[in-house]
């Protein structure tokens, strides 16, 4: 299909994803006291080319473990590093797709533009020469090629998702964050985007973490499922292998099974929360 | 297109009732209180036919238009800079919002004292004038840019030079559009202030001038100039925001 790729994007390349690893994260917002830390004494390991999905209850820092993945935010303590290396400061390397759905994207450029937006940078920062093929294999990939032209206010939701998924793969990151993307759709849209979001993941690679509040979604797509407790001193309570094969039949007992027990573990820890 | 129409007809019918009672008001008045919209057509030829009222709205337009454009040209940057840099903002809030509060119209002596009764007094008091408008609606714009934007950005290798040119401005000119269309108002209303002393031409000029020798209708024909020059500006900076810079103004309402 587009055969002459000066990076990596074509179907038989994958990219390498990265390990990422917390080690001792805790953190706080301005002059918290040290009991009001978000998190404590989170420690943990996504695997390179692993799907790892984060759920919780909300207000848990399951976004705020992105965001240091992603550099815009540094830990009070401790550290976060790809593949060894300590993150400091965000970097193309990490690319995140978040949940607004309207802010992201640039509205004075149309579908093409932002798709080719990131990809200047990445190629300028990387000394290599820009390429626009690279931009239309990335419109038909995720199936926008009768909307390039338009600009971001003329689309959907579900489309200006798959704008900001496209404009961020474009630049071939190791570790793809994805930040409750499809919380704001419709749940046809959503079921479309994550089985996308999946085919993508299995075909190009890459390490995904992945923050959601909506449980079945976290057993779709996940290989593991990290729970974490409810907030202040949150971290991990528990991180479950879900060793079904893809695609998820989720009318399957063991999906249901699986599902449940998550359910539960944050059913109680948001009881924990009101003191029941 | 119907609808087009008829909104028309409304205006134009709108118009038309206000100088039919501007005209029956003015009846029983003496032409030095109110000249009728009568008196003050046949006052416009004759300013027209001698030349005057051209050199009057050319002259003013020319001092409106470049302080309106020196004023932004400075506020812009500094207000780009002030909405997005916490340690800028420090820096310029104290002045930004002392000088802000104080008129134009004080000022007019000191300009005179120290930049002479040329153009550059006037200019440059028009320019204060708008200059901060621009400025804190710029300023108010920058700080607003949604951070997933700004922080999306950098995540796909955009440095600080990329962000200030290729997010924080083009995100900003909604505010910037409607900042500088609320200056140009404050330009018309500086202008007469800046021809009131040390001026031999212009609207303002006229209207000054008038006064001494009782020409109310002169007044009234300097008046019109302004409303009527106004409105065409507001109309062509529209027309420019609809236009050429549409992209960057999807935000904006229809007004």
């Amino acid at each position: 299909m587009v055969s002459d790729l000066t990076n990596t994007e074509n179907k038989t390349n994958k990219v390498v994803g990265s390990e990422v690893d917390f080690k001792e994260i805790a953190l706080k917002y301005g002059d918290a006291n040290e009991s009001d830390f978000v998190i404590q004494s989170l420690s943990t390991t996504v695997k390179p080319n692993e799907f790892f999905v984060i759920v919780g209850p909300s207000g848990c820092g399951k976004t705020t473990l992105l965001r240091l993945v992603a550099g815009f935010l540094e830990p009070s303590s401790g550290e976060v590093s790809v593949d060894g290396k300590i993150v400091d400061g965000p970097g193309s390397d990490r690319a995140m797709v978040f949940q607004n759905v309207d802010g992201p994207l640039l509205e004075w450029l149309n579908v093409r533009q932002n798709i080719a937006f990131g990809l200047k940078f990445h190629s300028r920062n990387n000394n290599l020469p820009f390429n626009s093929k690279v931009v239309d294999y990335w419109l038909e990939t995720v199936g926008l090629e009768s909307a390039a032209e338009k600009f971001p206010h003329e689309l959907s939701g579900g489309m200006k998702q798959r704008v900001q998924i496209a404009r961020i793969l474009a630049v071939n990151p190791q570790v793809v964050l994805l930040d409750e993307p499809f919380a704001a759709l419709d749940a046809q849209s959503r079921r479309l985007l994550q089985r996308q979001v999946s085919d993508l993941w299995m075909s190009k690679g890459g390490t995904y973490i992945y923050v959601t509040h909506d449980i079945r979604e976290a057993v779709i797509l996940g290989e593991r499922v990290g729970v974490m407790k409810a907030g202040p001193k949150s971290g991990f309570l528990n991180i479950h292998e879900i060793d079904l094969p893809y695609p998820r039949d989720e009318y399957s007992l063991e999906f249901s099974n699986i599902t449940r027990i998550i359910e539960e573990e944050i059913v109680n820890e948001v009881n924990k929360l009101r003191g029941l | 297109m119907r609808k087009v129409f008829l909104n028309t007809l409304i205006g134009f019918s709108s118009v038309c009732i206000v100088i039919l009672i501007w005209h029956f008001a003015a009846k029983g008045m003496h032409p030095i209180l109110l000249p009728g919209p009568i008196a003050v057509g046949y006052a416009l030829i004759e300013l027209a036919q001698s030349g005057m009222l051209w050199d009057a709205i050319e002259i003013s337009l020319a001092r409106v238009f470049s302080g309106w454009l020196l004023g932004s040209s400075i506020a812009i940057p500094l207000g780009l800079i002030a909405g997005t840099s916490i340690s800028a903002r420090a820096a310029l809030d104290p002045f930004i919002h002392f000088f802000r509060f104080v008129p134009a119209l004080a000022l007019v002596s000191l300009f005179i004292l120290w930049f002479g009764i040329g153009e550059l007094a006037k200019v440059s008091l028009i320019a204060f004038a708008v200059g901060f408008v621009t400025l804190v609606t710029t300023a108010s714009g920058a700080s607003s840019i949604d951070i997933d934007k700004l922080n999306g950005a950098r995540s796909l290798g955009a440095n600080r030079i990329d962000l200030f040119f290729q997010i924080i401005f083009p995100a900003t000119l909604p505010s910037i559009f409607v900042g500088m269309r609320l200056a140009l108002a404050n330009a018309f209303l500086v202008i007469v202030a800046a021809e009131a002393l040390a001026a031999q031409e212009g609207i303002g000029f006229l209207i000054w001038n008038a006064r001494t020798f009782f020409r109310t209708d002169f007044i009234f024909v300097g008046i019109m100039c302004f409303g009527g020059l106004g409105f065409i500006c507001d109309r062509l900076w529209n027309l420019f925001g609809k236009t050429i810079i549409s992209k960057y103004l999807t935000k904006l309402g229809d007004y």
